[in-house]
């Protein structure tokens, strides 16, 4: 049984949507079918946040509310969950405290930035009672958004001063109980965009599956070939918008149980494919501190509260931030048929540029890493133009173990510097059992250089990249082996 | 002009003038409800979308507009041959509407498919298939200068835009009165005092270097955007994103031969402009909802405004400098050359060289200007446009000439900045200009004298000037019946300019500002106003609100005395209400008065005044910037870490406002420094067109700004202001590149510093 319609809240209120409009971005359904115009699309590609809303997640008996783009996300993305738009953050007359300290700090000078501005700190706000998650400080949180007016300093004491002003509980102004008793009610079993319109009675030229078992997710791509999985949109929606790609059938892949969470098995780490970066950053932040670091450079809040692990992988970009953590990890790549699961080494999942060990009716279904890395030391290197949600140039990851003064295991990954991210096996033979001195990592350091083949492209030369190669092994030894030293 | 705002007042005793206060639109803007251009749904209303070049150059072969035609919601497709009311020349990016023949620049408007949705637009254009045969093209000053190089215009650079007579559709043509002119240069200009060689033969230090700059875009966070609605009775009405109603209205009736009183210009809440929308896709709109015969809207997305709109040119100065041991300047020599894209201002360069070189004294002076073309998108202002420029070349040269003598770079400025009455490059004598207090001030400021460095860290401090515009100006005052006081303007509020005229109505009227409203009134019915830009709003148009608001006060003590049948000089204003002096519990409200003064048949009528007002002179600012950066050495990334921005504003009106413009204008100038450029390649194509590859300065970017409000009053000004706007973005990519030059000895010529550049730069 399939249900032909989804079910959602928009700033408190029950919307039902059905037919082709739910294949419309968010922020267009707000402005044109909703007249909710506060919401601004600027750049239509996740770069500038003013499409920012709440997308809140029922839980229990609570909601989670998150910053994301509703440029990016499909109106099916919304299907069990409540959104609230700038037109929905004040409470009647009241002004939400950062609208208050905004207005009272000139945060907003042209005002086109500002709904997307006030959603995002209003999103870290709410961040307070819960324990999981770290309150970003504002600079942090305002990563995704840009403003041209103000040179984002008086949005930053704004954001500071409206901490002082009391306010009311957004559970008081949208009370979860109802709201999530009727989202479960509405939503109890699966959605689909398919075959023929009824009300049409003709066939549309879009599909759209939003599946919850794996097995489901298989038999639907097996009978529709040309479906393209769907996670967190965060890749694939920028390439709809941006080179017009028209994917005309879609398996949304966020309702699959089997993909979802962080667990242990045996030695093991086991994430999951539908984990958000968001999601790994809470784990980690208790569990492996220095892969939270990692997240700190990725990408944007909204966008690490959508944009997920397999998404990631899948779209394989060589200077996608996690690729190096995961090859000097030694994850290995889960991929699922929908019986059959094959535990896919990384090294070998990329055979080539954008290239993957991923057969026709297989999903990238989670990541596992053993535990043991865990406790190794790590560092992380991405260097780009800026320092934030900016495509990187050069990507770096280093796993070390030292043991009465010598590389007991080390591990070396680039990316940025190959079509994709690449181990350097010879200059970690060069540097394994032997005492790390400075001229060993001097040597390494040159070995390194010989050992990656740079791409130039417009970003960066290869020979900026060669010596970055050099110079980064030289920072990690000044930095980490010369301190213990 | 009077200087002070009612005559009897000092500043100190100002009650709303002078302090900082909120803006009056914040709290819409706030909710999300302030109404921009984009969120408009008229009845009826098609969506446009253009069809853009993909090349620089090259010859319209086919235009093949069925299968476009084909897709549903598709009303129609239209090229240049279809716009039957656009029969001008193009001469200028707004003058383009669409390519006749031949595209000239990458992002050049072919065509545009009307539909139904903006998805139906959407899906149509992206399937008129445009059959393009490529021509050379000419993508930069070097390669449009090259003797034998091709031209961008052979039969002459087009000069004005008049009518293309019988042959409707041909390549345009240019005037041939230029042939003196060497090849894709479309005028030269040349600034000469005494004889410089005379000056670098007494000099003894001599320096000489080629600077340049890329092309930076405006990079306001509203796209491009407008309406166009024609009605019954044949009135053009445009709603759109503008910074000069005015000058969009004369240019859609004159582009489109539509009579003045035919076109109205509606001034909508402006999502950022900067220099960058004073008129470019109106009358293409206009055009076409006159086709269309119904109101049609035209949005750009981000990337269509990267390649079509008109981003700050880039430019190349050489620059040769004399100077004797004791530090004073003998001789300045410089070329300048600008790269205007396919159309010329023809003023650019000779801006350039007004404001790099006015700001020393020097008894010899040559510079030689040109304005090139290529096959680029034709240039456009943004803030100061050409001040980053020369504030770059020649604070670089000062610092480098500072070290060269051994001098203290301030004291060096100090000795040689020019004051009132001392010539500029164009030979007229600056007005007031307060380039030596901002020197002095930064010199005897705590935060500077305090300055601290570690390791890696250094400090770089730079000069911006800009001569702020004034235009003749009118505004309306009324006193409403129901307690509000209306004031009517022509201008465009981009940078909180009404709330600044709120507090200076309230002042007057001893009112509470929230009773002043300002309606900004459309092209066709509202008073004269300059456009937004230049710096010129508040100087220009102060005067003319405040006289008007003190003719409605004297109408309103009239009708006071009357009523108490009192002595005019013994009334006193408070609150809202005339009390006569002594006897405040017997007070009238303006309300009642104003009231009575409408409805009574006999009585003195409705009270309104109007106020002109043209100031003479302009009243130059001065920003002094000094920053420090610490240079990461492993892969030269610079990070702003402290600045201070000094800034002759006249008289502060709000300070708050003030101090935003600084911060954000700052943060735009390290935005000039560090990482903004569009690059382009040999074959004129734009290498950054998105957010990702156009690095625009982020939260994490941004530095705190000590502002520091040098008010040195203007002589003619309302209360003495000067224009505030546009200085803030002028020095900061000069002092970054002086402090980069403190910091690894390596001195830039070129902007951005980018990490990758200056990692070279240290490694060669
Ligand atoms: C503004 C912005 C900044 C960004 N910054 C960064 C950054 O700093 N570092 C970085 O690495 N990335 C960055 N990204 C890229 C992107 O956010 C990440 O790659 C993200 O993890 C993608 O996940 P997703 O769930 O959104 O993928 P989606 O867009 O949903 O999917 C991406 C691709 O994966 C396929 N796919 C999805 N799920 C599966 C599956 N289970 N099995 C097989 N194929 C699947 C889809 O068909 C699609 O081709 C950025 C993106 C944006 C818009
Ligand atoms: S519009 Fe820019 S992120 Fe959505
Ligand atoms: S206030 Fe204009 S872009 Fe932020």
């Amino acid at each position: 049984m399939k249900r032909d319609y989804i079910f959602f809240f928009c700033n408190g209120q029950p919307i039902w949507a059905k037919g082709l409009a739910v294949l419309q971005t968010l922020s267009a359904w707000l402005r044109k079918e909703r007249q909710l115009t506060g919401t601004k699309v600027v750049c239509a590609e996740g770069d500038c946040g003013a499409c920012t809303v709440l997308l809140g997640y029922p839980s229990s008996e609570k909601i989670k509310y998150e910053a994301v783009n509703s440029c990016i996300l499909n109106v099916h993305q919304l299907d069990g969950l409540h959104v609230i738009t700038i037109e929905g953050l004040a409470w009647g007359d009241r002004l939400h405290p950062v609208q208050q300290a905004m207005r009272d700090g000139f945060g907003s000078q042209c005002g086109f930035c500002t709904p997307g501005i006030v959603m995002a700190l209003a999103a870290n706000a709410l961040v307070d009672s819960e324990s999981t998650r770290k309150k970003l400080t504002a600079k942090e949180a305002l990563i995704g958004n840009l403003c041209r007016c103000t040179g984002y300093e008086a949005i930053i004491d704004s954001a500071e001063a409206s901490k002082k002003i009391n306010s009311w509980k957004l559970a008081d102004q949208y009370p979860p109980g109802a709201i999530v008793k009727q989202l479960k009610v509405e939503t109890k079993i699966p959605f689909a965009l398919q075959e023929v319109d009824p009300s049409l009675e003709q066939e549309i030229p879009r599909k759209c599956w939003r599946p919850r078992t794996l097995k489901d997710a298989i038999e639907i791509k097996r009978k529709h070939r040309e479906a393209r999985w769907l996670a967190g949109g965060t890749d694939l929606c920028v390439q709809i918008n941006k080179e017009r790609i028209d994917p005309k059938e879609l398996i949304a892949t966020s309702e699959i149980s089997e993909l979802c969470g962080i667990r242990e098995e045996g030695n093991d780490l086991i994430f999951g494919g539908n984990v958000s970066w968001r999601e790994l950053e809470e784990w980690a932040q208790l569990n492996w501190p220095i892969v939270k670091d990692m997240l700190d450079l990725f990408a944007s809040p909204q966008i690490r509260n959508r944009g997920t692990i397999a998404g990631n992988l899948a779209n394989a970009s060589p200077v996608a931030d996690s690729l190096p953590w995961l090859y000097v990890s030694e994850a290995e790549i889960g991929t699922c048929d929908g019986e059959k699961w094959r535990w896919i080494p990384i090294e070998k999942f990329y055979k080539g540029y954008k290239l993957l060990d991923l057969r026709k009716f297989e999903l990238i279904g989670a990541i596992r890493i053993p535990k043991s890395h865990q406790s190794l030391s790590q560092r992380l290197f991405k260097v780009s133009k800026r320092r934030d949600l900016d495509i990187s140039t050069f990507t770096a990851a280093i796993q070390w173990q030292i043991v009465e003064g010598r590389f007991q295991q080390i591990r070396l990954a680039y990316g940025g510097v190959g079509p994709t991210v690449i181990r350097l096996h010879k200059t970690e033979k060069v540097l394994l059992s032997k005492p790390c001195t400075k001229d060993l990592i001097e040597q390494a350091g040159k070995i390194a250089a010989a050992e990656i083949s740079p791409i130039s492209d417009v970003r960066s030369s290869n020979h900026y990249r060669n010596r970055l190669a050099e110079t980064i092994l030289k920072k990690f030894f000044y930095e980490e082996i010369s301190v213990l030293a | 002009m009077s200087k002070s705002i009612s005559g009897e007042n000092a500043p100190s005793q100002f009650k709303y003038i002078g302090k900082p206060r909120g803006t009056i639109d914040a709290p819409e803007k706030l909710k999300g409800q302030a109404l921009y251009t984009a969120d408009l749904q008229l009845p009826s209303m098609l969506h446009l979308r253009p069809v853009l070049s993909p090349h620089a150059h090259a010859r319209i072969v086919s235009i093949d507009k069925e299968a476009a035609l084909a897709v549903p919601g598709v009303r129609a497709v239209l090229d240049a041959s279809d716009l039957t009311h656009w029969r001008k020349k193009a001469a200028s990016r707004v003058g383009a509407l669409l390519a006749r023949n031949e595209v000239m620049f990458q992002g050049h408007p072919v065509a545009v498919v009307v539909g139904e949705t903006p998805q139906a637009a959407w899906d149509g254009a992206s399937v008129v298939d445009v059959d393009y045969e490529e021509l050379d093209v000419v993508a930069d000053i070097q390669t449009a200068l090259k003797s034998g190089a091709p031209l961008v215009w052979p039969n002459g650079i087009p000069r004005d835009e008049s009518d293309v007579s019988g042959d409707h559709g041909a390549v345009e043509k240019g005037e041939s009165d230029a042939a003196s002119l060497p090849p894709n240069v479309h005028s030269m200009n040349s600034y000469t005092r005494g004889e410089v060689e005379e000056g670098f033969a007494e000099a003894d230090v001599v320096l000489e270097r080629n600077y340049r700059t890329g092309i930076v875009h405006q990079g306001y966070m509203e796209p491009q955007v407008c309406v166009a609605s024609p009605d019954p009775m044949g009135i053009m009405t445009i709603y759109t994103s503008t910074q000069g109603p005015r000058t969009v209205h004369k240019d859609v009736s004159r582009l489109l031969d539509l009579p003045h009183t035919k076109v109205k210009v509606v001034p909508m809440v402006i999502g950022g402009g900067f220099g960058g929308k004073h008129g470019m896709l109106e009358p293409l709109a206009a055009a076409v909802a006159l086709e269309m015969k119904a109101p049609v809207k035209l949005e750009l997305t981000r990337t269509e405004d990267f390649m079509t709109s008109m981003p700050a040119p880039a430019a190349e100065v050489w620059l040769k400098m004399g100077v004797k041991q004791d530090g004073i300047i003998c001789a300045i020599q410089a070329r300048i050359d600008v790269d205007n894209g396919v159309f010329a201002a023809a003023w650019w360069s000779g801006l350039l060289a007004q404001l790099m070189t006015s700001g020393y004294r020097t008894p010899h002076l040559k510079i030689d200007c040109r304005e090139v073309v290529t096959h680029k998108p034709m240039a456009g202002a943004y803030r100061a446009p050409t001040a980053q420029t020369a504030s770059f070349a020649m604070e670089s040269h000062m610092d480098e000439l500072a070290r060269s003598l051994k001098l203290d770079p301030l004291e060096f400025r100090l000795q040689n900045a020019a004051g009132s009455g001392d010539l500029m490059s164009n030979g007229n004598p600056w007005p007031s200009l307060g380039l030596k207090e901002c020197l002095t001030t930064l010199k005897e400021s705590e935060l500077w004298q305090q300055r601290q460095t570690n390791e890696n860290e250094g400090w770089g401090i730079a000069v911006g000037l800009w001569p702020c515009g004034v235009s003749p100006a009118s505004a309306v005052c009324r006193m409403l019946p129901n307690g509000n006081v209306q004031v009517q303007v022509g201008s465009v509020d981009i940078s909180g300019i009404n709330s600044g005229f709120v507090q200076i109505v309230a002042e007057v009227l001893s009112i509470d500002p929230s009773k002043v409203e300002i309606i900004q009134v459309d092209s066709h019915a509202g008073p004269v106003a300059p456009p937004s830009g230049g710096s010129q709003v508040s100087y220009s148009l102060a005067g003319a609100i405040s006289g008007a608001t003190r003719n409605v006060k004297d109408q309103l003590a009239k009708l006071a005395a009357e009523h108490f049948e009192a002595a005019e000089r013994d009334l006193v204003f408070e609150e809202g209400s005339v009390h006569v002096n002594g006897l405040p519990s017997k007070a009238i409200s303006l309300a009642e008065l104003a009231s009575q003064a409408e409805s009574r048949k006999g009585g003195a009528g409705p009270v309104i005044a109007t106020s002109s007002n043209s100031i003479q002179e302009n009243a130059p600012a001065v920003a002094v910037h000094a920053v420090k950066v610490v240079v990461d050495l492993e892969t030269g990334k610079v990070s702003p870490k402290n600045y201070i921005a000094v800034q002759d504003v006249g008289f502060a009106i709000n300070p708050m406002l003030i101090e935003g413009q600084v911060q954000g204008g700052v943060l735009q100038g390290l935005g000039w420094g560090l990482w903004e450029e569009m690059p382009y390649d040999a074959q004129g194509q734009l290498l950054a067109s998105n957010f990702l590859d156009y690095a625009m300065p982020r939260a994490d970017d941004s530095v705190f700004v000590d502002a520091v409000l040098v008010e040195n009053p203007s002589p003619l000004g309302p209360l003495g202001i000067r224009g505030v706007g546009e200085p803030p973005i002028v020095p900061g990519g000069a002092a970054v590149a002086n402090a980069v030059r403190e910091v690894t000895g390596v001195r830039f010529e070129q902007l951005p510093i980018r990490p990758q550049a200056l990692w070279k730069a240290m490694n060669s």
